[in-house]
């Protein structure tokens, strides 16, 4: 008896619980949002770039957004960002209320380290709001002051690296690996400052990183050519970035010598492309995606959004939500045999 | 005519007085973002504080709280103490405040008890140093705010739907004798 009363309890709550998700998922976005406090995932911690672009973001945001919801910020740093993708991909609820800041190496760490537990080409991009482009910096008394110079330099450029799966160790491997570059990476640095600081008392002589970082870390050391760019990746070239004679420097992308090497390049710049992406799990009724896609269009468009970001000094290069999925599933479909390849340029297993 | 400019010169001014002397002291910036250190994602503190970060908009005035999964009371303690990218806020156990060191305990203050977990107290923490570009008296007219939004009737009900065992409480014994100094706003 009590068996029988427990099943029809359990399938009375599972009908009304049913029975609320639908009339959940039936209301118009403007009817969803105007009730609802939007949290926003990140996979790192409060202080840094993830935090700065989305308090920014999310503010402006939230303006476009049918209803005019409230937001809140919700940190959960852990193993580079994939603690926070698991939990945004299989636990947080599918209604369009969380969404997420996600880490860019996601899409690399999904097809160089395996095993795990969420599938970048399934996520709903919301949009991105700057790139990541990596930009090769070199000591000047290297007397490297492009590309072409680093590939005929006898001395080998030591560059300064954190750890093993990080973009600072992963480009200069791969020039020096795929691209013939003589270069040797040191890794093991805390971090950025650490590099920088290691870069000025001469125990290295070069660092990869991400341009917005060398410009808010490192400005003084670009503005008195201390620092010269001989390279950046990313699927796109940024033309701002000069070498050491005043010319743009080239994409890493378009020095691949045939079919293979540039997927293999497309899938290191993939980190850059992906960059300061907006998201929401997979299974989040479709036309709530289509009204955060567009709202986030018309942030990115926004002009107090654009003052807001230049007085903070972020870099705002937008990409759809169309864009930023086709990418994810290139990305994502690079072929078995050439993402061995890859692994085995970086020593991985 | 120049008595009239006068007369509606000083009217003017008394008003200016007047509606000057009805805003509070110290009127809290627009939305000031706060952080709070929790625990780990899977656990009931984390749960609390995401009900405490959604209450903080919903109930809270100028003020918005944000939910941050740490490793714990020792990390909440590590990161309220930082120098860099602190936190503000945080829970700990009175274990975690016994292990802390002299110069953690300097930087924090106490608030509130606000429940217990596996049998032990869990203790609300503040960071006694104002974020940058923050003055004293904002800093702590949001974290007076705080303190009054997790007293509130709606609040309370909110955050107790995510962990039953939230019950606010002064816990002033417990920081005592931590060694712990209570923060103005405290719960008494």
């Amino acid at each position: 008896m009590r068996k029988q009363i427990g099943l029809a309890g359990g399938l009375a709550a599972a009908l009304s619980f049913g029975a609320t998700a639908s009339i959940a998922a039936d209301k118009s976005p403007a009817e969803f949002y105007k009730d609802n406090v939007v949290t926003i995932i990140l996979g790192a911690g409060p202080g840094g770039g993830y935090d700065l672009y989305a308090r920014t973001v999310m503010k402006h945001l939230v303006k476009h957004i049918p209803g005019k919801p409230n937001y809140i910020l919700q940190f959960m740093p852990g193993g580079g960002g994939q603690k926070a993708a698991a939990y945004v991909y299989n636990v947080a609820p599918k209604d369009g209320a969380r969404m997420a800041k996600l880490s860019n190496m996601l899409p690399a760490f999904q097809l160089l380290r395996g095993n795990v537990k969420y599938d970048v080409s399934k996520m709903n991009y919301i949009g991105r709001a700057a790139s990541m482009q990596y930009v090769t910096m070199v000591w000047h008394t290297t007397g490297v002051k492009s590309l072409a110079d680093a590939q005929k330099a006898k001395k080998p450029i030591i560059f300064g690296a954190s750890g093993v799966s990080q973009s600072n160790y992963i480009v200069p491997t791969v020039m020096g690996k795929l691209l013939g570059l003589n270069v040797k990476v040191v890794a093991g640095y805390p971090g950025t400052a650490a590099i920088n600081k290691a870069l000025e008392q001469g125990e290295v002589t070069g660092r990869a990183g991400a341009w917005s970082s060398w410009i808010s870390r490192a400005g003084r050391l670009i503005d008195s050519g201390q620092v010269v760019a001989i390279a950046q990746s990313g699927l796109e070239k940024s033309g701002d970035i000069k070498n050491g004679y005043g010319q743009p420097t080239p994409l890493l992308l378009d020095m691949a010598k045939n079919d293979d090497e540039r997927a293999i390049l497309k899938l290191f710049a993939s980190d850059a492309a992906v960059g300061r992406n907006f998201s929401v799990p997979p299974g989040v009724p479709k036309a709530r995606v289509k009204a955060l896609c567009r709202a986030f269009d018309a942030t990115m468009a926004d002009k107090a959004f654009l003052a807001e970001a230049k007085s903070r000094k972020l870099l705002v290069e937008p990409k759809t939500c169309e864009w930023l999925t086709k990418t994810a599933a290139e990305v994502v479909a690079t072929p078995k045999p050439l993402v061995k390849k890859a692994k085995a340029l970086l020593g991985w297993k | 005519m120049k008595s009239k400019l006068i007369k509606s010169l000083a009217a003017l001014a008394a008003i200016v007085v007047i509606s000057a002397a009805g805003q509070p002291q110290h009127a809290i910036a627009a939305d000031m973002e706060l952080v709070i250190g929790t625990g780990n994602i899977k656990g009931k503190l984390f749960a609390a504080g995401n009900a405490i970060s959604i209450a903080s908009v919903i109930h809270g005035k100028g003020v918005k709280v944000y939910n941050y999964g740490t490793k714990g009371g020792k990390d909440n303690i590590k990161r309220i103490s930082k120098k860099k990218r602190a936190i503000n806020f945080g829970f700990v156990t009175s274990k975690d405040l016994g292990k802390a060191k002299k110069k953690q305990i300097k930087a924090i203050r106490g608030l509130m008890a606000v429940g217990k977990v596996k049998g032990s107290d869990v203790l609300l923490i503040v960071r006694n140093k104002a974020p940058k570009k923050v003055s004293k008296a904002d800093y702590a007219s949001a974290v007076a705010e705080v303190v009054k939004m997790l007293k509130s009737k709606k609040a309370m009900a909110r955050i107790k739907k995510a962990w039953g065992g939230y019950s606010p409480a002064s816990g002033a014994a417990a920081f005592k004798k931590a060694g712990v100094k209570l923060h103005k706003a405290a719960i008494m």
